[in-house]
């Protein structure tokens, strides 16, 4: 955890990259793959809450991180 | 600095519609007769303010960091510029995944090789249904290129708003960088 806390950016760099493969097999598995369902898409897709998200719509999830990253942006390079 | 902030505003604005999104307010006239989205921004209206500011950030993003790092070993450049263009060498991370979900998608789009947008989402198959109707179908090859270049090029995402997603995360590592070396 250390090594974490030391190399913050790092940390920033995994989460992100874990957040857009997580938004990629989202998309692909549970919104393109309606038509071939096995057990494990299933659960994770079908008869979960994740396949209502609409993460990708105007305004949800992906537009929202966005915001949130620009408005920080913005506080950062203004504060002092 | 100015010009990177005022740029930041501009986007974080078109991006949640000046508060639209936030508060929910009804479109005014001008907007509801041009916007393509009836949305209170200026991207929707004309591409003069879509895909000529996006262009320049997009090359910004992808390669300024590289440009500068390989100019940089043949000719010294001042300091503060290199300062100002990339606070930190880790920015080549975000500027790589860029390039990946950029590079694929242009390369198919310029050398024209998908057989036919829209014919291939892939959950809705009534479209190739559709697509026969006064014209012959494509055949099973077709469709299975189709969806390899959908794939392959990512656009079975909503591409633009990846790498909108992408740049945001790329001002926001650079403003966090430059805050610290700055103080």
């Amino acid at each position: 955890m250390n090594i974490f806390i030391k190399k913050k950016l790092t940390l920033l760099y995994l989460i992100f990259l874990f957040f857009i493969i997580f938004l990629i097999v989202e998309k692909l598995l549970c919104h393109e793959n309606q038509h071939n369902f096995n057990v494990i898409l299933n659960f994770s897709c079908h008869d979960s809450s994740i396949n209502n998200l609409d993460l990708w719509s105007e305004g949800k999830l992906v537009e929202n991180i966005q915001a949130i990253l620009l408005f920080f942006s913005i506080i950062l390079l203004f504060s002092k | 600095m100015i010009l990177n902030c005022v740029g930041l505003f501009y986007f974080l604005g078109e991006e949640i519609s000046w508060g639209q999104h936030l508060f929910k307010w009804e479109s005014p006239d001008i907007f509801f007769e041009y916007n393509i989205q009836k949305e209170t921004n200026l991207h929707n209206i004309s591409n003069l303010f879509n895909e000529l500011p996006r262009t320049f950030v997009l090359i910004w993003c992808s390669f300024s960091v590289f440009s500068v790092i390989l100019i940089n070993r043949y000719s010294k450049i001042n300091k503060r510029i290199l300062l100002l263009v990339y606070p930190n060498k880790s920015l080549i991370f975000i500027s790589s995944l860029l390039i990946i979900f950029i590079l694929p998608d242009l390369i198919i789009d310029k050398f024209n090789l998908h057989p036919g947008h829209g014919l291939f989402d892939l959950k809705n198959f009534n479209q190739i249904i559709s697509y026969t109707i006064g014209k012959e179908p494509p055949s099973f090859e077709t469709f299975r290129l189709g969806v390899f270049y959908e794939l392959v090029s990512f656009n079975f995402l909503r591409l633009s708003e990846l790498h909108e997603l992408i740049f945001a995360y790329y001002f926001f590592i650079y403003a966090l960088t430059f805050r610290e070396k700055i103080f």
